[in-house]
């Protein structure tokens, strides 16, 4: 077996384990899909194979865990030439060289002679299409060629073990499809392949065998021919559903001839937006197009070049990674203070707790923010923006690293919300039919240019 | 935004033109004559290069420009400001001429935490305010052309030329490759505080700098554990090949030439 676990556990404590008792044997060249909810543990899984565990990421750990018969709690000198690993937030693994740079210095560090690097290289550019932009820095380069290059500098160091940590969740459409060609092409039954993702659809077609995790334990590890599995457990977009209540008849946020941009560089152009109270309009548009700089130009901040917005009231934007916007130690500080800045302190307390009873966040109240999974902080994000009190909240890729179960359970508390508090709601995202599903009407941005398209549902 | 202000510039200048050797010269150079160097019209002739060497680097992108020009300035004014009301040569009992107070020092309880003083702009301050602001001027404007200009690439290939250990090259180049990203934090901590409807009054001042600091502080942790990793993954061992890149002789020369003209300045003036 090329990876192999034993009743392993591991947790931060001994009390709180995030892999529980994992029994799990993976032979050479398998193609693995790793699904399961947001914080079941997937993502230690791939640390635990990495050798991340406790050399990088300290905690309680039981039984047995080996990869090529070399035990992965104590073997990562040994691993990392083995593994390639791109992480969920792979912008981190740049170090800002050019893009031939980055794919280099793995090379280099393996000890490759000149010549037989130079040869590597080029074949990597060529795989990954990337000769265009071998010159280029790597941090102005797009979202999904930043990814590319990423996947290509671990790849050309040749790992047998290749770990991809929710690569899909924020490519567009087409880097996801560049993606799925790049790996087909790329492995061969010599690559064991394990990727962690929640747009299994996407993934299907690579995979041949599928593991379920939820709650740090296996409940399936079988064929990847379970599409009725997929349903019962509620992994696919279907669950998802509409707003039951109507709009109003009020526009609370009006744009006419909108140019948005920086530094006088103009991003985006818009002849018309507009949105209504209890509405929730969706913006779709590829990585890089400029769906954030539109949000905040919307939403007052940062200023537009030229045009002109009527707001009704205040708006506040989520970003696309939600501990953007959490600042305080506390979860109930996070709230409270967000709402005693906007309203008495007796109000602030009320409103405050009333939030997290609906966020189902009132148990942590007092922990900190970043001891929550990933799920629980997208929803302190949103408790914390509405503890303001907006008229327009807008979410910046809501879906990213999070699984439908925990989308459909989200989307359920802002329509509540949307309704009782009139609130409209404008949702980025490059998942055009997760804003079909859930939209009133969509816009979309081509070619700088947002234009209305329809409507959802 | 800040990232822009400080994104690379690709080979469109001489610096970048011009060999990480040569350019590792001139920025510590730069930085040690800057260090000596107090007379004003040395520092002024010392600012006026690093101004046209901007000019040159990016005079193409306008707004760029002026936004850069704009912030500096800002840093400039402030920091001129600053070290000319609280010079604190007026506090220890130096000879100073007051040109007006802001704050008398009669005026009670002030009077008291300010050891009987005021709050005062002298000459001795204003003056002591120009030289200081005009160091920190160069030195920002200097350090803002090398990051702009220099791959991490060429600055680990230059320095390890140089002999300096791997360990403090990564620190120095983890520093270069973080200053960005923290100056594109900052503005999206502002951003946040804003949303969160957090007061910018001199009361809550203090509680808005604890916040930045907290949140700045902890995301950059956050950031170097995961390069960390990732060099780590690549096997990282300190060897650093330079990629083939066209440097131009007549650019190296011609840094070579300012850097000459700099010490010149700071030794003749």
């Amino acid at each position: 077996m090329q990876i192999l676990f034993q009743n392993f556990s591991f947790g931060y404590s001994k009390n709180s384990l995030v892999l529980n008792n994992i029994n799990l044997s993976i032979r050479k060249g398998e193609k693995i899909l790793l699904i399961g909810p947001t914080g079941s543990g997937k993502t230690t899984l791939l640390y635990v194979i990495a050798g991340f565990v406790p050399r990088f990421i300290p905690g309680y750990h039981s039984g047995k865990a080996e990869v090529m018969n070399i035990n992965c709690v104590n073997g990562f000198e040994k691993l990392r030439t083995l593994i390639g690993f791109v992480l969920q937030d792979f912008e981190n693994q740049l170090l800002g060289l050019t893009v031939e740079e980055e794919i280099a210095l793995g090379l280099h560090n393996l000890g490759l002679e000149k010549r037989s690097l130079e040869k590597k290289l080029e074949e990597s550019l060529n795989i990954f299409s990337l000769e265009r932009i071998r010159k280029k820095y790597s941090f102005n380069i797009s979202f999904g060629e930043k990814q590319r290059v990423v996947l290509a500098s671990i790849l050309s160091m040749n790992p047998k073990i290749i770990l991809l940590d929710e690569p899909f969740s924020q490519l567009d459409d087409k880097a996801k499809e560049n993606l799925v060609n790049i790996l087909k092409k790329c492995l061969n039954d010599e690559h064991t392949l394990i990727i962690a993702e929640h747009e299994i659809e996407r993934v299907m077609s690579i995979a041949s065998r599928i593991i379920i995790l939820d709650s740090g334990r296996i409940i399936y590890d079988g064929e990847a021919s379970c599409r009725d599995l997929f349903e019962n457990y509620g992994l696919l977009a279907n669950i998802l559903s509409r707003k039951s209540f109507s709009i109003g008849n009020r526009v609370v946020l009006q744009a006419k001839n909108l140019m948005c941009g920086w530094y006088k560089k103009a991003i985006i152009h818009l002849s018309e937006f507009k949105i209504k109270e209890k509405e929730i309009v969706g913006v779709s548009g590829p990585n890089g197009s400029g769906k954030t700089t539109l949000l905040l130009t919307l939403g007052g901040y940062l200023p537009y070049l030229s045009g002109e917005i009527l707001r009704l009231g205040r708006s506040v934007l989520v970003y696309q990674n939600p501990d953007n916007n959490i600042l305080y130690t506390t979860v109930w500080e996070e709230v409270f203070k967000a709402a005693n800045n906007f309203m008495k302190s007796d109000d602030a307390t009320e409103w405050a707790e009333e939030l997290l009873e609906i966020f189902s966040l009132k148990k942590y109240k007092e922990k900190s923010p970043w001891k929550l999974s990933r799920g629980e902080r997208t929803k302190l994000a949103i408790a914390s923006a509405l503890a303001t009190r907006p008229k327009i909240l807008m979410l910046d890729e809501p879906t990213y690293g999070l699984d439908y179960r925990s989308i459909k359970i989200l989307l359920e508390i802002l329509y509540q919300l949307a309704d009782e508090l009139s609130l409209s709601v404008i949702v980025a995202s490059h998942r055009k039919s997760f804003l079909e599903r859930v939209c009133d009407r969509l816009y979309g941005i081509i070619n700088g240019e947002l234009k209305e398209y329809g409507e959802g549902g | 935004m800040f990232t822009g202000i400080l994104s690379y510039e690709g080979e469109r200048n001489f610096i970048s033109q011009s060999h990480p050797a040569v350019r590792i010269l001139w920025i510590f150079s730069s930085f040690v004559l800057i260090l000596i160097c107090w007379a004003p019209i040395r520092l002024l002739a010392l600012n006026m290069i690093a101004i046209s060497l901007l000019l040159i680097t990016i005079h193409k992108e306008k707004a760029k420009l002026k936004h850069v020009l704009k912030t500096f300035l800002g840093i400039l004014l402030i920091t001129t400001l600053s070290q000319t009301i609280f010079f604190y040569g007026y506090y220890i009992g130096e000879k100073t001429t007051v040109i007006f107070y802001l704050i008398h020092p009669n005026l009670p309880i002030i009077s008291y935490l300010t050891m009987g003083k005021g709050v005062a702009i002298t000459i001795e301050g204003l003056y002591y305010g120009i030289i200081v602001s005009l160091k920190i001027f160069f030195t920002i404007i200097t350090a803002q052309l090398f990051i702009m200009t220099t791959r991490l690439s060429e600055f680990f290939y230059a320095m390890k030329r140089a002999g300096i250990p791997f360990k403090i090259i990564i620190l120095l180049a983890a520093t270069l490759r973080f200053l960005p990203i923290t100056l594109e934090e900052f503005w999206r901590l502002t951003t946040v505080l804003k949303m969160k409807g957090e007061k910018t009054t001199p009361r809550n001042f203090p509680n808005i700098i604890r916040l930045m600091l907290y949140n700045l502080v902890r995301e950059s942790v956050k950031r170097a554990r995961f390069l960390a990793i990732s060099l780590e993954m690549r096997c990282i061992r300190g060897k650093i090949y330079l990629l083939p890149n066209k440097y131009e002789t007549h650019a190296s020369f011609f840094l070579i030439s300012l850097t000459m003209l700099e010490i010149i300045i700071a030794a003749m003036l």
